[in-house]
């Protein structure tokens, strides 16, 4: 389970960084709100919405599409793990 | 032309849009106005309803053949197309994607059938661009909140029965369902427009209007974050298509009147620099139409990049829309600039696209952002070696 996680957490980075209109030496930690350090901007909120659906292949549910909810990897990893219990990549 | 994987509606499109839009084009134009009854046919045709699922009494169709039927209808009138670009994308899109099961239960019905119009509401008399910065303001109350403001531009405004409005309380962004018949909702037509004179475009007044809980749209704040960006997206999608409409229509002028207008003793289009017109026009349309038929791929397979190449092909075909239709223009000389003409009224036409659901310039500073993300070369090795950064 651990390592699944893991692996969906490594997939959102790699999404989140490819997205970041940063320079090259900017490092993105787990816990960076990406949206209130100015890595992204809201504009990017529903594509990450889409990608976590893919990714995870979950609905999520409209009450749960708020910013805070993708606001950094752990947010996102969070919001899965409520509906999945466990992280599916 | 036409594509190997049309739909039965994008045929029923072009039949519609060729006998009942494209020769009353021009009177929709002058009269500023689309008659109620050729929007009612759009509906009973199963237009404003195509791209809406089955189960909500839509047409269930996929985004690329939404796309193609876009375009058939653009072909035919423009100002008559923008209402499947506020009614089908930009509301009813957003709803499937965003709405709670009680507005898609009350309200996709209603829209697929054509029963009632329904309009997005952003854009504000100082504010265009900066979205996120509209004055219109709610406030909480028990049981909902109290909406004031003004908006403007807002297409089928004067006839809509059901406004997506966006607004700010304290810097939070969100959206709600506003009706027509709500206390405090006034419309006014707008007049002495350079294009888009038949699209019942509006200025909308809404003057402590109480509007209930579950009409909020998404949570608090998710105003601009998600409903505006997804119906934006939903929007450039059309908007794309309309381009690719717009040009081919300008093309299909230009060549009819280049094969029968002589000059010098010979047709216009034995002359090469009217066939370098038309060699530009001809490729233009087919590279637009190429790039949209891929975002609606992309959108097909849920492809989350379709966002960025729905940028892209917006920008695109928008500006090939404008240059077409100039040089359409161009080709008639002096027969170019009478609105006996359709080629005049596609020409002010084209100007509008570079304008609305994202200006080019916006598009632009868009499509960079991706540019710089997607194409920068990373370090490979010590000796100096790059590779192409792949992640997009």
């Amino acid at each position: 389970m651990k390592g699944q996680e893991q692996e969906f957490r490594r997939k959102i980075r790699e999404f989140v960084e490819a997205n970041m209109n940063v320079d090259d030496d900017v490092e993105l930690k787990d816990d960076d709100n990406i949206f209130g350090q100015g890595y992204v901007t809201s504009i990017f909120a529903m594509r990450l919405l889409n990608f976590t659906e893919n990714l995870s292949g979950i609905t999520i549910a409209d009450e749960d599409i708020i910013l805070p909810n993708f606001s950094s990897i752990d947010a996102i990893a969070s919001l899965v793990r409520k509906y999945l219990g466990v992280i599916y990549p | 032309m036409t594509s190997k994987i049309d739909h039965p509606l994008v045929a029923e499109a072009r039949a519609f849009a060729n006998e009942v839009l494209r020769p009353r084009a021009g009177e929709f134009d002058e009269r500023a106005c689309v008659p109620r009854d050729v929007l009612q046919a759009m509906a009973d045709e199963g237009f404003l309803g195509s791209i809406l699922p089955t189960e909500y009494g839509g047409g269930g169709l996929d985004p690329l053949s939404y796309g193609l039927l876009t375009a058939e209808i653009g072909k035919g009138c423009g100002s008559t197309r923008a209402l499947l670009t506020v009614h089908s994308s930009l509301v009813g899109e957003t709803l499937v994607r965003l709405g709670t099961p009680e507005q898609k239960q009350k309200w996709l019905p209603e829209l697929a059938s054509g029963r009632k119009l329904a309009c997005f509401a952003l854009t504000e008399p100082d504010i265009g661009s900066d979205a996120t910065s509209v004055k219109t303001s709610y406030r909480f109350v028990d049981g909902g909140f109290v909406l004031n403001g003004s908006k403007k531009w807002i297409t089928y405004g004067a006839i809509a029965d059901l406004f997506l409005v966006f607004a700010n309380c304290e810097g939070v962004s969100s959206a709600f369902l506003v009706e027509r018949g709500m206390e405090g909702v006034s419309t006014r037509a707008m007049s002495g427009l350079l294009a888009s004179r038949g699209a019942h475009i509006a200025e909308v007044d809404f003057l402590n209007v109480m509007i209930p809980q579950n009409c909020l749209v998404g949570r608090l704040g998710a105003g601009f974050s998600f409903v505006a960006n997804t119906a934006l997206f939903y929007g450039r999608y059309s908007i794309a298509w309309a381009g690719v409409s717009l040009a081919e229509a300008a093309l299909e002028e230009m060549v009819t009147y280049a094969r029968t207008r002589e000059q010098f003793g010979k047709k216009l289009r034995q002359h090469q620099l009217i066939q370098a017109l038309i060699a530009d026009a001809v490729t233009g349309v087919h590279t637009s139409r190429a790039i949209c038929e891929r975002v609606g791929l992309m959108r097909n397979d849920n492809d989350d990049d379709a966002v960025n190449e729905a940028n892209i092909a917006k920008y695109m075909s928008s500006k090939v829309a404008m240059e077409i239709a100039t040089n359409a223009v161009q080709l008639f000389g002096g027969n170019g600039i009478s609105s006996q003409y359709p080629v005049e009224r596609l020409f002010r036409e084209a100007k509008i696209l570079e304008i609305i659901e994202g200006s080019s310039q916006i598009q632009q500073q868009l499509i960079s952002d991706y540019g710089v993300r997607r194409y920068r070369l990373e370090p490979r090795n010590n000796r100096g070696a790059f590779t192409q950064n792949t992640l997009g």
